[in-house]
């Protein structure tokens, strides 16, 4: 029966550890250590940018000095020293890559241990099952490869890193850069402005429905190091992409900084699908080492019936701290925002989204679920606002958190601002432990305590699973298991 | 060091001087009280739109026009025609005793003045890790307010009333200090009603104890004069099989704050919260709570339900929060919103804070304008669509009026309602 073999499968995997953890000995080019206008410029050398690159990188820098770091999350760290950090770490290479059989093979090996192959043909003999997927890799502070780029091109899409984008496509990274997330956002934004060392870029023109999945696949290997990547989608009219996001790094005792930014632009008719699948190592099981993960993302559907579906799976980092948001500025625009968010033992999340709806019948929904055990605290914080504008406009809410064991916390902190008679708002939110009863009957049937656990969790996180495109679901599902290892009895 | 707001600094100029007037001056203690309040607040200012909990309630225009004016004469005001069995009354912030009604208490009732209360000994203090600036203010200034208590197992029939006459002259403030206890098995009703005429500055700051097994059934009317600011502070301990049972009815103010904060201390005790709040003009309501839940087996539940016109704003901002083993608890917050015009907004932040596993909270929240449906089911049948939308806001009203459980206070909310409705 198929079903009992997932389950089997399931099982087997729930016992594992965090597999990602191991360390590549791979040489790099290191920035001095520090956080100073040399070492902007250094990076902005580096990719041998062009000025205005480098002017708005100083801009955002000495706007950041000014900043203060945020404290209102309800999140708990040592201060953070910006100074004790490498801002830039690529790994080395000789010449200019031609193609991807070019690639270190150390580099190859590591992303095939992540069960991400990057040579195409693998890929398209359905070698490990890989699914069809375009994928870009980011190591550390560079992208190293990116698939399938001819066959994107075809189409005319354009799927590269960042970097490549400002020298090939200057005219529209100019346009777009900074649009949705300006440098003076937060600090952390601020921060990504002046030091991102590479990201992915994607434009999909007008009319052209994406053939195949983006993803982009991070990974920080070096130690010490803050990861700093900058994504930028722009969906043209009557466009659609689906893209997917996934981040592992090794398992150290020192906590590691990674500040993304991520900005879509929609314009009318077009949609962007964007799931990340978030397995930073979370740290060991006294808070030990992990990844803090303050990330600002952000979509702006300006056309008219744009929309923007954000699906997240959380199970990584010690800290996260992410509010995926969307505005709604064109009429009709739709945002949706589907998160899981799991924390185990010392891990402390403070995720949720904003939804502005600025246009006429703009309508927006948010599933959030978040799951805490061990002596984790899982908060989720969202803004939804109707500006005066936004007639008719609708929004539902559901924001449910569940419990496992009695050391750990769940919390719920939404802001609902409505200047909008027409505006239909909806909020609700529970808070509950597994019942016993449900335990029991899993257990009744032959299951452990902790695959009923895993069984019962699965099945509490449904309805955000299934929007996960179907390659990413199955792993979510089984991430989902292991997160939660070690946190009954 | 940033600069204070004329208002903060008004306070501070003046309060060499006030010390020399307010009660308690003779006492070593007061004056120190006075003076810790004072640098707490000194520090603090009033409270801006940067202080999380004041995010959406600026008091900016009460800081800059309030400050330095000399109040006007008394109040032409029209006395509340809410009946009660006992009274205390306040006028301009100060105690009256013509006009209370304080004669022929039952025995077990006591009721007296802050002042009186002063002077019999009665400690006042001021948590050393209190951040609310209004809480500092008031403790520099208290100037009068009532002590109630009532003794173990006395049950109280009537009703207390007190009744607030504010008007010009408490433009820069009228600090009251006041204090409810009720021993073991002991219970009470009271309502509060606050009434005024001009624009002033009300601050009264609560404390209500709540014994073993008591119950508080604690009823307010807050009506000020459209151009009045009322900041009232409520903290509220609830022992062992305790209730308090708060229901506040809010239709004046140029800015209104009711703020209430619950301590659950005992297992089996109830916090009930409930209100309505009817706004039209440029007039802002702000109700904030904040529940905590100390120790297991309790429950609390709040609903709020407003109604907007014009320009009116509306605030909810709930919190309830769970200690860490403080299992079987159940917490339940609704806050509902209806807004009649396109100007009117509403800002609601429901917030769950939990650290036990064993709970059930839930909370909702929903703002927008009337039903088209129903509207158009009434009209269908022949009723006008001025009549038909009152039926509506009225029906949108009743559950949570229906929650008071005294008959004669329900009424009297459901006769202020209709009355509201009929001015628009």
């Amino acid at each position: 029966m198929a079903v009992s073999q997932e389950t089997v499968e399931q099982v087997a995997s729930v016992s594992e550890k965090y597999k990602y953890g191991f360390v590549s000995d791979i040489e790099a080019d290191t920035a001095p250590i520090g956080l100073s206008e040399d070492i902007v410029r250094f990076i902005s050398a580096k990719k041998d940018e062009p000025e205005w690159l480098l002017e708005w990188r100083l801009k955002a820098y000495r706007y950041w000095l000014e900043m203060e770091e945020p404290s209102w999350a309800k999140v708990d760290y040592p201060e953070i020293d910006f100074q004790d950090i490498y801002y830039y770490s690529a790994p080395k290479q000789k010449d200019k890559l031609k193609s991807l059989d070019e690639v270190d093979p150390e580099i190859l090996e590591v992303y095939k241990k992540l069960g991400i192959p990057l040579k195409e043909q693998e890929v398209l003999a359905g070698v490990e099952g890989a699914p069809n997927v375009a994928v870009d890799a980011v190591f550390d502070s560079v992208s190293v490869a990116t698939t399938f780029r001819e066959r994107l091109e075809k189409e005319g899409v354009i799927f590269c890193p960042i970097s490549e984008a400002v020298k090939n496509h200057p005219e529209l990274v100019k346009k777009y850069l900074g649009s949705v997330v300006p440098y003076t956002d937060n600090f952390y934004s601020a921060l990504n402005c002046a030091v991102f060392t590479d990201g992915s870029f994607v434009y999909i023109p007008k009319g052209v429905r994406c053939p195949m999945e983006l993803s982009t696949y991070f990974r920080i290997n070096a130690a010490q190091t803050g990861q700093f990547e900058r994504t930028l989608i722009i969906a043209d009219d009557e466009s659609y992409v689906s893209y997917l996001e996934g981040c592992t790094a090794p398992m150290r005792d020192e906590n590691q900084l990674h500040a993304a930014v991520v900005e879509l632009v929609i314009m009318d008719n077009a949609e962007v699908k964007y799931s990340t699948v978030q397995n930073w190592y979370p740290g060991d099981e006294n808070g030990k080492g992990g990844i803090y993960n303050f990330v600002t993302k952000r979509a702006a559907c300006r056309g008219v019936n744009s929309k923007v579906s954000w699906t997240q799976v959380e199970t990584g980092s010690a800290i996260t701290w992410k509010y995926p948001s969307c505005i709604l500025q064109g009429d009709n625009s739709v945002g949706e925002f589907y998160s899981i968010a799991i924390t185990n033992n010392l891990q402390q999340a403070d995720t949720g989204t904003k939804m502005i709806h600025l246009g006429k019948n703009t309508s927006s929904t948010i599933i959030s679920k978040g799951i805490s055990a061990g002596r984790a605290q899982s908060t989720y914080r969202g803004l939804v606002r109707m500006g005066r504008k936004a007639e008719n406009a609708r929004n539902h809410t559901v924001c449910d958190s569940l419990l496992i064991g009695d050391k750990c916390g769940a919390h719920t902190v939404p802001y609902i601002e409505n200047q909008s008679r027409t505006a239909k708002i909806e909020h609700e939110a529970t808070t509950s432990k597994i019942s016993e009863e449900q335990l029991f009957y899993c257990q009744q049937r032959g299951l452990s305590e902790e695959e009923s656990m895993a069984l019962i969790v699965n099945g509490f996180c449904k309805e955000v699973l299934q929007k996960l495109p179907m390659e990413f679901a199955v792993e979510a599902q089984k991430l989902v298991g292991i997160s939660l290892e070690g946190s009954v009895g | 060091m940033k600069s204070l707001s004329a208002l903060a600094q008004n306070y501070i100029d003046r309060f060499e001087t006030a010390l020399e007037t307010l009660p308690g001056q003779s006492s070593r203690s007061i004056s120190e009280l006075r003076k810790a309040g004072l640098e707490k607040f000194a520090v603090q200012d009033f409270p801006n739109k940067r202080v999380e909990e004041w995010r959406f309630t600026n008091l900016s225009s009460m800081t800059k026009d309030v400050a330095n004016e000399d109040g006007a004469g008394v109040s032409a005001l029209t006395p509340s025609l809410f009946e009660t069995d006992y009274e205390i009354v306040f006028i301009d912030g100060l105690f009256s005793e013509e006009q209370s009604k304080l004669d022929g208490l039952p025995n077990g009732l006591s009721i007296s003045s802050f002042v009186d209360a002063l002077e019999n000994g009665a400690v006042f203090s001021l948590n050393s890790e209190e951040e609310r600036s209004l809480i500092a203010l008031n403790t520099a200034f208290m100037q009068d307010g009532f002590c109630i208590h009532v003794g173990e197992k006395t049950k109280i029939d009537g009703i207390v009333g007190i009744k607030f006459k504010n008007s010009g002259a408490i433009k820069n403030g009228a600090h009251l200090r006041n204090r409810i206890t009720l021993d073991t098995g002991a219970a009470l009703t009271l309502i509060e009603l606050h009434e005024g005429d001009g624009s002033y500055f009300s601050n009264p700051v609560s404390h209500i104890s709540i014994g073993e097994g008591a119950r508080l059934d604690h009823y307010k009317l807050q009506n000020e004069s459209v151009s009045a600011y009322h900041l009232a502070l409520t903290d509220v301990e609830v022992q062992k099989q305790g209730i308090y049972k708060n229901f506040s009815f809010s239709v004046g103010g140029k800015i209104s704050r009711n703020e209430l904060k619950t301590v659950i201390l005992g297992s089996d005790a109830e916090s009930h919260l409930d209100g309505a709040y009817l706004m039209r003009g440029d007039q802002h309501c702000d109700t904030t709570t904040l529940t905590e839940h100390k120790v297991p087996k309790n429950i609390s539940n709040q609903t709020y339900k407003g109604v907007l016109d014009d320009k009116a704003h509306g605030v909810f901002q709930g919190k309830i929060h769970i200690a860490p083993d403080a299992q079987q608890v159940a917490g339940d917050q609704l806050s509902k919103a209806l807004l009649l015009s396109d100007y009117a907004a509403v800002d609601c932040k429901p917030e769950l804070e939990i650290y036990a596993d064993d709970v059930k909270c839930s909370h909702g929240a929903t703002s927008g304008e009337l039903d088209d449906d129903a509207l158009f089911y009434l009209q269908a049948r022949g009723i006008p669509e001025l009549e038909a939308r009152k039926i509506l806001i009225e029906a949108f009203l009743g559950d949570v009026l229906l929650s008071i459980d005294n008959e004669k206070v329900r009424e009297y909310f459901s006769t202020r309602s209709a009355h509201w409705l009929k001015q628009s």
